[in-house]
């Protein structure tokens, strides 16, 4: 239904992306969400800042880092060694090293 | 990260057999399944929670790979490692890998080349015993040969290539997981960066930058590809298939639509997992007091524009900078985000009506002007979205009033998309 497509839909800025072009939009993209963009170091991460003003509920990190890590056993051993505090896409294997670990509950 | 087409829907169907294949190839090439081993039907179904038919076609497909053998009354079992099977990787490597050398090579792959030159160039010569950099850079270089391989168009010697790879792959991880010797590979990066500038050279007839020493990036003896999954084979296939429970959100949005459903075993409850997808996330520490939460993606996300790509580790990244019209609750069911009511004014109208105390980061606030424009924005052919085929049963959306929008629909819209 039309709905669950719409939930898809992200709003963009109509007078920043007209002003600054699609390129120079994907570079350093204005949104309304919860973390503000704050910079892309090509290759290697993605830097968020909370942004304080949000309307809904705030983010609870002032910042927030996406990092590349293509390997799955670099993004388990920086989880487990403290350097991330969240990774994607493990496999069962790894998942299994994990448990019983001790990770603190949230 | 490779085919971006792979990545043009976020959750990509996949047939159960291939499914199985990733799962048992993994196990196979990270030594799960060790080799030699037995490989009773029965018993992979209940261990990989697979389907009997499944398993016996990854079988099959395995067996062609080399990966897997079969003998007549014994049944299946792990190839083992031998010298013969030594010598047939290496001597396959060595009279496939050459043809890559001449591979056309477009304006995109250079760029994509680039960066995993940067990528690899940056972890040669770091050594950091809290990661596993070798890791990381085998991964990165596998990704180098896969970009070439499917860039040769002929889908069979690719096949035989990628099989090769990942048999390469477990002799490494066999020999590394016997010794204290790790696999060192050659500095890729100042070779491969070189092959790129003189590629770029001979398309633009420029320099990018001052050219070095032209050395192939394909060196086969230095056999040492990555164990990855392998994300861009056959029809974009996601990793593994055992797929784990999910427990909760994160402080951090991560989730895309409705949840994946678990699948085989549980984890213990103690740890907190959000499913992304057909993958898995995990997360360590507790939100609070914390000054800078780092997530670790599998790749840098290919586009923040969320209009212009559609994939995992961009969607983790966009989807925190921005809000929608709608999202959906832990239960998956459909509420407000920025639109607060909508009412269906035909089969073919629906008017939503929109929040006022919106800010953009800049400051400025968000109107129907936005709405009505993101829409039309996405549904513009020439926009190119990928996520073109997602919307394009709206035919407009129209400022209709203050904080409000109407879309229309070419016709009534039809009901159970499967997306949804």
């Amino acid at each position: 239904m039309l709905l669950a497509q719409l939930v898809k839909l992200s709003v963009v800025p109509k007078h920043v992306v007209e002003k600054v072009g699609d390129d120079a939009f994907n570079a350093a993209p204005v949104g309304s969400g919860p973390y503000k963009f704050e910079s892309w170091n090509r290759g290697s991460s993605v830097t968020l800042a909370r942004n304080d003003d949000y309307w809904g509920d705030k983010g609870p990190f002032p910042k927030a880092e996406f990092r590349a890590v293509p390997d799955a056993a670099t993004r388990l051993a920086d989880l487990q060694a403290g350097n991330a505090d969240l990774v994607v896409t493990l496999d069962a294997d790894q998942a299994k090293q994990l448990e019983g670990a001790d990770l603190p509950r949230y | 990260m490779l085919d971006n087409d792979a990545y043009a829907s976020p959750a990509p169907v996949m047939a159960k057999g291939l499914s199985a294949e990733q799962t048992l190839k993994s196990a196979i090439v990270h030594g799960v399944l060790k080799p030699g081993e037995i490989l009773s039907e029965a018993r992979l179904c209940d261990e990989f929670a697979i389907g009997r038919g499944a398993v016996r076609t990854a079988l099959q497909r395995l067996q062609s790979s080399g990966l897997v053998t079969s003998a007549a009354r014994s049944g299946w079992s792990v190839t083992p490692i031998s010298a013969a099977e030594i010598r047939e990787v290496v001597a396959g490597r060595r009279a496939l890998e050459k043809m890559l050398a001449s591979v056309p090579i477009s304006e995109a792959d250079q760029t994509q080349i680039g960066r995993l030159c940067d990528m690899y160039g940056a972890l040669y010569g770091r050594s950091d015993p809290m990661l596993d950099l070798q890791a990381t850079m085998r991964r990165a270089e596998r990704d180098l040969l896969l970009l070439l391989a499917v860039r040769l168009n002929m889908p069979t010697l690719s096949g035989w290539l990628m099989d090769l790879w990942d048999r390469s792959a477990r002799l490494i991880n066999f020999f590394e997981a016997r010794s204290s010797v790790k696999m060192r590979g050659a500095d890729r990066a100042a070779s491969a960066h070189a092959s790129w500038r003189a590629t770029a050279k001979a398309l633009n007839g420029t320099s990018p930058r001052p050219s070095t020493s032209w050395k192939p990036i394909w060196r086969p003896a230095s056999w040492n590809p990555p164990p990855c999954w392998m994300r861009q084979r056959r029809g974009g296939a996601m990793p593994p298939s055992r797929r784990l429970p999910v427990q909760t959100t994160s402080p951090i949005r991560i989730r895309q639509g409705r949840m994946t459903m678990p699948v085989s075993r549980r984890l213990s409850p103690a740890l907190l997992m959000a499913a992304a997808l057909s993958s898995v996330a995990f997360l360590a520490m507790p939100a609070a007091a914390k000054d800078l939460f780092v997530v670790d993606l599998v790749n840098e996300p290919s586009s923040l524009d969320p209009q212009k790509q559609w994939n995992p580790d961009s969607y983790y990244v966009y989807r925190n900078v921005f809000d929608n019209l709608l999202t959906r609750d832990n239960d998956g069911k459909i509420v407000p985000q920025i639109a607060t009511k909508w009412d269906y004014k035909s089969p073919t109208e629906i008017v939503f009506t929109l929040r006022g105390d919106v800010k953009f980061h800049d400051g400025q606030p968000l109107t129907a002007e936005d709405v009505a424009f993101s829409i039309n924005r996405i549904i513009d052919p020439a926009f190119k979205s990928p996520q073109f085929s997602q919307f394009n049963k709206i035919k407009s959306a129209a400022v209709s009033g203050e904080n409000e929008v109407t879309v229309v629909t070419d016709g009534p819209y039809p009901c159970c998309s499967p997306s949804s």
